[in-house]
């Protein structure tokens, strides 16, 4: 129920949020070619940029609850099925991403939070958090630039490689060098999370009382820490990886559009740019609907996993 | 008589910290017999937890430990590691406070009061294991079908008798009990000290009692021990000393509890002025004199040792 009326309200809001920026959609589309203002005319007539902005929000409304999410004013396609078309690509990469990330990036955490201030402790802490504070696009442009442009070990962006006709394993392979470098940027750039709260989250714990009985129980250090300490210290974790997999959908804005990938976050680039209202309001009606579904799913999952939290 | 189940020889903790070093137990020397039992009383931050933490090796690597410390016959700072755990829960088990987090709070009771026992092989099967913790909740008056339950779904009473079974897993020779019932209203703190004293008398087992609360030790417990800014300072039969203390401290501890019946008591109540030393900052000479009625200007200089005070009583005070 809550996660419906959020959903609404994030309708509403995009409709307004887009029609805030002060830009003409009809110039973008015209692209400066020089046509009469009666062929103008029409064009705004077609999208209803003439009608007031009250009647334009009455008809966005209708049609969208109709699952209507418009024409797209850059390619005249419908923008449900630009979306959809962009979808697995996303997905893809920023999966792979999210996998990495989070499995790394916790089990960094992990072993930086049982050995507090040790070598290991500093070194993972302060590597992950350097790589967290530098913006993903510009680790982006620097690992492009050493491994695709310096030694050649990798494409320089794209899917897969134009020109050439490969098959079956060999074009799997393309695909997965392709896929190498984007995805090592996010998941460098988003371990740092997951490393901070997991080793935050273990340190809080480890003061716990019931810690100083599994010891005193004669457990070994391993049993202590796998079957006391970690069940309890990851259920944040959790938490912040299952919000953080709604944002799948979202894309990545910036590494997208540094590594020519052709998914969502590139799409939300290119609309902005014009600004292609429909577009922009069918991503972001995307990318909200999925963070909300997201939450729910992490609010169930912790009441799954944490026996105190009762179903309300 | 046969060997005592725990023997400290002149144990010394000194915690480092930003600070600097602060000594929290200076020199303590007890024993308790098999199936004995010794109360410690004390002020908060007189050293009497941390004496519990060292007996089974459990202090911070902040703590610095010397002198010695005999569990059933085994010095415990000289273990190795595997030695250690077998020790820890098979000669020794600590009931903790269960008001706090003692039990882990995203497993089943059943499977924590299971856990030392299949790692100390006590039990051959994981089935004979469950077979043994619902006799154990049994014992402790908790039905066995709530070995199921988390510990959130259990009372502060409730949640200390599983931690009372859970220390009696492996059928310890001594059961050290830190304030057991602290946190427990009266009447749950009474139900819970007489579950203790009854299986101390099935099971023959030997008691480390912790507490602040000197009334308590006298009913459940043989022996008294006070400690006072990490030393013992008086020793003996408990009803002798609760009784007729020698230490000017003990009498204090002991006259802050009013006599029922007692008019005099109830409405001059006379508790100790004062506030505890800081263990970092000890004043010179005898530890107690600041806060002593009968303190002498020689109890600046020295701090007196131990001496006899009575038949098997000790104290540590000139004017004894």
């Amino acid at each position: 129920m809550g996660s419906a009326l959020t959903l609404l309200f994030v309708v509403c809001f995009n409709f307004f949020l887009f029609r805030i920026v002060p830009s003409d959609p009809l110039a973008h589309m015209l692209r400066g070619r020089n046509i009469s203002r009666e062929v103008q005319d029409n064009l705004r007539a077609a999208f209803g940029l003439d009608q007031p902005i009250t009647t334009q929000f009455v008809y966005y409304l209708r049609e969208t609850f109709r699952g209507n999410l418009g024409i797209s004013f850059h390619s005249r396609q419908p923008v449900w099925d630009e979306i959809v078309e962009r979808i697995p690509a996303t997905v893809e990469l920023l999966g792979v991403s999210w996998l990495f990330a989070a499995v790394i990036g916790t089990a960094g955490g992990v072993i930086a939070g049982w050995r507090r201030n040790t070598w290991k402790d500093r070194l993972i802490t302060s590597s992950t958090m350097t790589l967290y504070s530098v913006p993903d696009f510009w680790l982006g442009i620097i690992l492009l630039t050493v491994f695709s442009v310096v030694l050649g070990w990798f494409p320089i962006g794209g899917m897969q490689s134009v020109g050439v006709r490969l098959q079956g394993f060999e074009a799997f392979l393309d695909h997965l060098r392709h896929l190498f470098l984007p995805a090592l940027t996010l998941s460098l750039a988003y371990m740092g999370e997951y490393t901070m709260v997991t080793r935050s989250s273990l340190v809080e714990v480890m003061s716990e009382d019931y810690l100083t009985v599994a010891r005193a129980k004669g457990l070994r250090d391993k049993v202590v820490r796998n079957h006391h300490a970690l069940p309890n210290a990851l259920l944040p974790v959790v938490t912040l990886a299952a919000l953080n997999l709604g944002f799948i959908l979202s894309g990545a804005i910036a590494v997208e559009s540094v590594f020519s990938w052709p998914g969502l976050g590139q799409a939300t680039a290119e609309a902005i740019r014009g600004p292609d209202y429909p577009m922009l309001q069918g991503l972001f009606l995307l990318f909200s609907a999925s963070v909300i579904l997201f939450n729910l799913i992490a609010d169930l999952l912790y009441m799954y996993l944490d026996p105190r939290v009762e179903a309300s | 008589m046969s060997e005592p189940v725990l023997v400290l020889e002149d144990l010394r903790v000194t915690y480092r910290t930003s600070g600097g070093a602060v000594p929290a137990v200076r020199g303590v020397s007890l024993e308790i017999p098999a199936g004995g039992s010794l109360g410690l009383a004390g002020e908060s931050g007189c050293g009497k937890s941390t004496i519990a933490g060292a007996v089974l090796r459990l202090l911070p690597g902040t703590a610095e430990v010397s002198g010695r410390v005999l569990l059933a016959g085994k010095d415990v700072y000289e273990l190795k590691p595997g030695g250690l755990r077998a020790v820890r829960w098979t000669a020794g088990a600590i009931v903790f406070q269960g008001a706090l987090h003692a039990l882990n709070p995203v497993q089943r009771i059943g499977d924590q009061i299971a856990e030392p026992m299949l790692v100390h092989q006590t039990v051959s099967t994981p089935k004979a294991a469950k077979t043994r913790v619902a006799e154990l909740l049994e014992s402790v008056g908790i039905p066995a079908r709530r070995a199921a339950a988390y510990p959130h779904q259990l009372s502060g009473g409730q949640r200390q008798r599983v931690l009372i079974a859970m220390a009696l897993a492996c059928d310890p020779q001594l059961l050290i009990a830190d304030e057991p019932t602290t946190a427990l209203d009266v009447m749950v703190q009474a139900q819970v000290l007489e579950l203790l004293a009854d299986l101390r008398r099935q099971r023959d087992l030997a008691l480390l009692f912790i507490t602040h609360d000197l009334s308590l030790l006298t009913t459940y417990c043989d022996r008294l021990a006070i400690m006072y800014a990490g030393r013992i300072v008086e020793e003996g039969p408990s009803g002798d000393v609760f009784a007729g203390p020698s230490h000017p401290y003990t009498r204090g501890l002991a006259a802050a509890f009013p006599r029922i019946g007692d008019r005099s008591s109830r409405m001059a109540p006379s508790g100790l002025g004062g506030d505890p030393p800081d263990p970092a900052a000890l004043p010179a000479g005898c530890p107690f004199h600041p806060r002593c009625p009968l303190a002498r200007p020689e109890c600046r200089e020295a701090e007196p040792a131990l001496r006899i005070s009575g038949p098997e009583r000790r104290a540590a005070c000139i004017l004894v």
